[in-house]
């Protein structure tokens, strides 16, 4: 077993993707903490004494988020009003069991939580939508739905930011999406780590950075309560084809996501220098 | 928090395109009267002369519309094996040829960077002699240069019979010591790529040629942008995948082949009687670098969502480069300028931060980031010699 790269004597308990360092547990989550308060503070992604709406799902990331965010606003005194925000779309065995899982890190972290409802805000549950469209294009309609009842739960919350817990897989596979149907509005904005419509709340990415496998090594390794359960309505589209490349590029070389990441950055520099 | 759904269009791109047969389309698209002798995208017949036609006319209009070349230059052809270059230089001799006022007014000349180190001296011998012959049935001149004498030695020396070419029987040993040993396949791929780019730069400089044409197709164009952009070269992506890349401000390297499929020109090798040299592929695994997974995908892609590769070539002509970078220092490997930061949170820095707490211990009493900032975030870069991506290849390079 190789030991820990932080010189801390230890053995190593995993070898970071990104890096290829190899860390022992309780370096891995120093470095991990000390990554995201990186990320906080170069990017300026906070003011101090802000209202944050934490994008609650149940799934890892937004348990990691909520977890460390938690952490970090302690140990660095942000001065961060923490809430979380869930999103009830109305899928039987999917999103009933995650609120539960929700409700739970609303406890563990004493956090208060406000539950929105496609019912309540459309009156239509997503397994009513799939009854009368069928299982083609649903996930549209519940993508299209999540935004705006994200944006009308954190005006309701009066908060400063929405964050969620988009990670460096997740953009680097939207970077390489857009690429492959030729959508440069979207690919332009979709590196930013802090995405601003003018009217709305601003939305943040703090886990802009951090590897998919990393947020799943600190929730097994911190014990965290997630829910990992795929949607019951997940579907073959084309995101898939992403997905799996991105997976399969990963196996190659690790450091591909945060490359994808950086070619995203700066092609949208260059889309801000055609555009103005 | 699910993301599928997020970009709410993503189920367009599904809608297979509309899938004819041959059979089913009754008339030429061209001159809707002959029947169909191919079909092409899948739902363009056209019969055998409008074909030849308008796959010759593609050719002179791409040049045309760019005006790259002036009369009585030279241009550099880098022959690789295959359907295209057959095709690239029967496009040449008959336009070349041709008496009317389209006819091509410049001077090819036939370049072949000897590079099959993996054969043995037989079989290397061998082929360079059909590559003379196959050129000089389009009487065009041919000039031979080894891959191994520039990486290795920085020779350029040029042969105008394949005879007389430098091969050593360990010219794959040679050429490992470049690297380290632990070099991956992606990353010696970059550098096969990067020296073949300055070979063919310096070469047309020595030939006193003003232009390089090189054989990449659409699909070459489409699987080089991804590749580049998974590589991190996505500031690049403009001289790598462009139609013209003008890094050199005396060569410039032109895809005049960039607009066609490997179907069209091997159809058009067929019904012209042109017989491509043919060798035996070296075995292909998909997953042993990123340029080949890339290659991979995009040939899965193109069965299912055959319009893709169009889309991707667009995508990528769209994205030009910064004219500022251009100010920047140049990279020593790929000759491209330095991206800048300009105050930007990247993804290099983030990684660079990761790897400096992942080896750097705890300070009790200092926060971590406040060490990084006074050490390495206040020095800054250092004077950086290559760009982001050559960076991270250039650790595996020995000497250049």
């Amino acid at each position: 077993m190789p030991v820990c790269t932080k010189k801390c004597g230890k053995n190593a308990t995993l070898r970071r993707p990104k890096t290829g360092d190899t860390l022992c547990k309780e370096c891995f989550f120093e470095a991990f903490e000390n990554e995201i308060h990186f990320t906080i503070t170069r990017a300026k992604l906070f003011k101090p004494g802000s209202a944050v709406a934490i994008g609650a799902s149940g799934g890892k990331d937004s348990t990691v988020l909520a977890y460390v965010l938690k952490l970090l606003n302690e140990k660095y005194q942000y001065g961060l009003k923490l809430v979380l925000l869930s999103i009830d779309e109305g899928i039987t065995g999917y999103r009933d069991d995650s609120l539960k899982t929700v409700e739970q890190n609303k406890n563990d972290y004493k956090m208060p939580l406000k539950v929105l409802s496609y019912k309540d805000l459309y009156g239509w549950t997503m397994d009513e939508i799939v009854k009368q469209i069928g299982r083609k294009n649903n996930c549209t309609f519940c993508g299209v739905f999540r935004r705006q009842a994200l944006d009308r739960g954190a005006a309701h919350l009066k908060v400063d930011y929405l964050v969620t817990g988009h990670n460096a897989d997740d953009i680097a596979e939207t970077v390489l999406m857009n690429i492959l149907r030729g959508d440069l509005a979207r690919l332009k904005r979709c590196t930013s780590i802090i995405t601003d419509n003018g009217d709305g709340i601003p939305r943040v990415k703090p886990l802009k950075y951090t590897y998919e496998k990393e947020i799943v090594m600190y929730a097994y390794f911190r014990k965290l309560i997630y829910f990992s359960t795929e949607c019951v309505f997940a579907p073959n589209a084309y995101r898939g084809h992403a997905r799996t490349l991105l997976k399969d590029l990963e196996k190659i070389d690790p450091s591909v996501i945060m490359n994808i990441i950086q070619s995203g950055i700066f092609t949208s520099n260059v889309l801000m220098y055609i555009i103005s | 928090m699910c993301s599928v759904g997020d970009d709410y269009q993503e189920n367009e791109l599904a809608n297979h395109m509309e899938r004819l047969d041959i059979k089913e389309v009754k008339t030429c698209n061209k001159c809707r009267e002959k029947i169909p002798n191919v079909l092409l995208r899948r739902k363009d017949g056209y019969c055998k002369s409008c074909f030849l036609n308008g796959t010759e006319h593609k050719f002179k209009a791409f040049l045309g519309k760019h005006r790259f070349i002036k009369k009585d230059e030279y241009v550099l052809v880098n022959y690789t094996i295959g359907h295209p270059i057959t095709s690239l230089l029967s496009f040449l001799r008959s336009g070349i040829n041709a008496s009317t006022p389209k006819q091509l007014k410049f001077n090819p000349i036939v370049l072949y960077i000897e590079r099959n180190f993996h054969l043995n001296y037989e079989q290397r011998l061998r082929l360079l002699e059909q590559i003379q012959q196959h050129v000089r049935e389009f009487n065009f001149p041919i000039y031979f240069t080894s891959f191994v004498q520039y990486a290795c030695h920085s020779n350029i020396d040029f042969k105008t019979d394949y005879r007389e070419i430098t091969l050593n029987t360990n010219d794959c040993e040679e050429i490992n010591k470049l690297y380290d040993s632990n070099i991956s396949p992606t990353a010696q791929m970059e550098f096969y790529k990067q020296f073949e780019h300055r070979l063919l730069l310096e070469s047309a400089k020595r030939l006193g040629c003003q232009h390089v044409f090189t054989c990449d197709l659409a699909f070459d164009v489409a699987s080089q942008i991804l590749t580049n952009v998974s590589l991190g070269r996505g500031s690049h992506l403009q001289m790598d995948i462009g139609v013209c890349d003008a890094r050199d401000p005396n060569v410039t390297l032109i895809k005049p082949l960039r607009v066609f499929d490997i179907k069209e020109l091997a159809l058009y090798n067929y019904f012209n009687r042109l017989e491509p040299l043919v060798i035996k592929e070296q075995q292909f695994d998909p997953y042993l670098s990123v340029q080949n997974l890339l290659t991979n995908f995009v040939q899965n892609l193109q069965v299912n969502f055959p319009s893709t590769i169009t889309t991707v070539v667009k995508t990528g002509d769209k994205l030009s480069m910064d004219k500022e970078i251009w100010q920047n220092k140049r990279c020593e490997l790929c000759l491209l300028p330095i991206e800048t930061q300009n105050g930007k949170f990247t993804s290099a820095e983030a990684t660079e931060f990761s790897h400096w707490i992942s080896t750097h211990p705890p300070d009790p009493k200092v926060p971590a980031i406040e060490i990084y900032n006074e050490t390495i975030g206040a020095t800054g870069k250092n004077a950086r010699k290559y760009c982001f991506a050559c960076s991270r290849i250039s650790d595996f390079l020995i000497k250049q």
